[in-house]
């Protein structure tokens, strides 16, 4: 395989970028790789998109096959494999395809179910109320619609309870998160 | 205080392990732990020694000062020197993997010792129940309440979609790890423990030795617990073990009559032997002697010996351990010197205990 820069040389370095679930490849000759400052591996996630001219946000590096690696704590698949762990919470994105079938061989399910900090569960609540909201207002035009004005009156109400609910659940957590 | 002189004196830990119910005489002790981690530094294993102390720094005033902590110890690891380490190892206070822990690491006990908080083992927290007898129900809700107050205090590395985040993805989701201690003598006797262990698999709980991953089931214990952590609720893995346990105790029992009456010579033999054992050795290694009290223990629950004995067997299980030898003997000491200290310690203890009776047998 020939050099993708000077298209002369044999390539002997080979870069693979993950993005969008789509795979992009380079493959350089030492001298261009040399010359694109990709010899350190922390450097080649903004090395393809110096060669490419664009910009992109996960990467990986490898020499051989694609690798994936984590941008947060820098582990790379190769950690992954050798110590059966991850680095930190991040690693969990970054390496979400490869989990997959290692969680899937481990567990009966792919997702949480159980226990869950009471703070997020905060953060959750004004989907619910969301929800809740959309199904009033569809109620409320099915009422008028029918001249059901008293139902009608009560769903307003309710609804206006609800937005004013969510109002107060999307200010900022970090107004009222220090309770203890 | 120092950690070490705050610990219970052994015959106090083995008072505990008193059986409740009848069970309890298989089942020695139930424990809940739970893995959880901070959200915004890497997990222990990928944390440079300054991410560790600041990761030490946030936790531990946070968990040491929690109202179930209260009148409890704490110590950092590179304060305690490896006797002590293996002293907390052999009580079941840490894991094995904490021991080699150093700068940036620390336990935290509750007063009555039955939380233990290990701050950057292989994960940020792990936090442990451990209760005697079966009360697996108890510790989960014993450990979900501390879970609760600590969060309020320390953001975790949480995802809806995964769960709690673990360094290690066979603990991810629930982070839980539900397991009963089990004393099995009846099982191993009949060689019908591998069976045993396969039904367990079966249904998705692990089998292993005494000290946990990896090690043998020294003195016929064998600690049961939950694979799976995601995609199954607390509740339900809590209510699945106690079931599994409570099948695997039934079966003890069957193989402990069988023995009785099919074997009596047999058992009088092994159970008398230990107590010659035990009783007469000048040289005894730690394995002989949990193999021999596994016996000693066998005979009380089948009347060979009174009731009260029990509690004396369990706290020579703990004295007779390599650690303890050395603490009691205030200095490290060599296999070898071990050897005749844990010998002269139990000829000691055995002096008072009559030989077994006769006449009595089954439980």
């Amino acid at each position: 395989m020939l050099c993708n820069v000077c298209g002369k040389n044999e390539a002997r370095v080979h870069l693979s970028q993950i993005a969008e679930g789509k795979t992009t490849r380079v493959d350089l000759c030492e001298f261009c790789a040399k010359e694109k400052g990709i010899d350190d591996a922390p450097l080649v996630s903004d090395s393809i998109n110096k060669i490419q001219g664009k910009k992109t946000t996960t990467l990986s590096q490898t020499s051989g096959e694609p690798a994936l690696r984590c941008s947060v704590c820098g582990y790379t698949q190769a950690d992954l494999k050798k110590t059966g762990r991850l680095g930190c919470a991040h690693c969990y994105k970054a390496f979400e395809e490869k989990l997959k079938k290692i969680l899937k061989s481990m567990h009966p399910a792919a997702s949480h179910v159980g226990k869950t900090p009471e703070k997020i569960k905060a953060k959750k609540i004004p989907q619910e109320l969301e929800a809740r909201s959309l199904q009033l207002q569809e109620q409320l035009k099915r009422a008028v619609k029918r001249e059901q004005f008293e139902e009608a009156a009560i769903l307003r109400d309710e609804l206006k309870a609800v937005r004013k609910e969510i109002r107060k659940l999307s200010l900022p957590p970090s107004l009222d998160d220090e309770t203890d | 205080m120092k950690l070490i002189e705050f610990l219970k004196p052994p015959d106090v830990c083995a008072k505990r392990s008193a059986p409740v119910d009848n069970w309890d005489k298989i089942i020695l002790t139930s424990r809940v732990r739970l893995a959880r981690n901070l959200d915004r530094l890497p997990f222990p294993g990928r944390s440079k020694r300054a991410q560790r102390v600041d990761a030490l720094e946030t936790l531990l005033p946070a968990v040491a000062s929690l109202p179930p902590m209260k009148g409890g110890a704490h110590e950092t690891m590179d304060n305690l020197s490896s006797i002590e380490k293996e002293i907390l190892v052999e009580r079941h206070l840490i894991s094995r993997e904490h021991k080699a822990r150093g700068v940036g690491s620390a336990v935290v006990l509750s007063g009555d010792e039955e939380i233990s908080v290990m701050i950057n083992e292989e994960d940020h927290l792990r936090m442990q129940a451990i209760l005697p007898g079966l009360q697996v129900k108890e510790a989960w809700k014993r450990m979900d309440s501390f879970d609760s107050l600590l969060e309020k205090r320390v953001p975790y590395a949480y995802s809806s979609q995964y769960g709690y985040l673990t360094a290690c993805p066979t603990n991810v989701g629930t982070g839980i790890r539900v397991s009963a201690m089990l004393h099995l003598p009846g099982l191993v006797l009949a060689d019908h423990v591998n069976q045993t262990i396969n039904a367990a698999n079966r249904v998705g709980m692990t089998v292993r030795g005494l000290y946990g991953e990896g090690t043998e089931a020294l003195g016929n214990v064998f600690q049961v617990s939950n694979q799976s952590t995601l995609g199954v609720s607390e509740s339900e893995i809590v209510e699945k073990l106690k079931k599994t346990v409570l099948q695997i105790v039934e079966k003890e029992e069957d193989a402990r009559q069988k023995l009785c009456e099919t074997q009596e010579k047999r058992l009088r033999d092994y159970i008398g032997r230990a107590y010659g054992n035990l009783s007469y050795a000048h040289v005894i290694s730690s394995k002989e002697t949990k193999n021999h009290l596994s016996l000693l223990r066998l005979g009380v629950d089948l009347n060979l010996f009174p009731a009260e004995h029990r509690a004396l067997v369990d706290e020579l299980l703990l004295v007779t351990e390599p650690a303890h030898i050395q603490r009691r003997a205030k200095g490290k000491k060599n296999s070898g010197e071990r050897d005749n200290l844990r010998a002269t310690i139990l000829r000691k203890r055995l002096a008072a205990v009559k030989p077994p009776d006769n006449r009595k047998f089954g439980s």
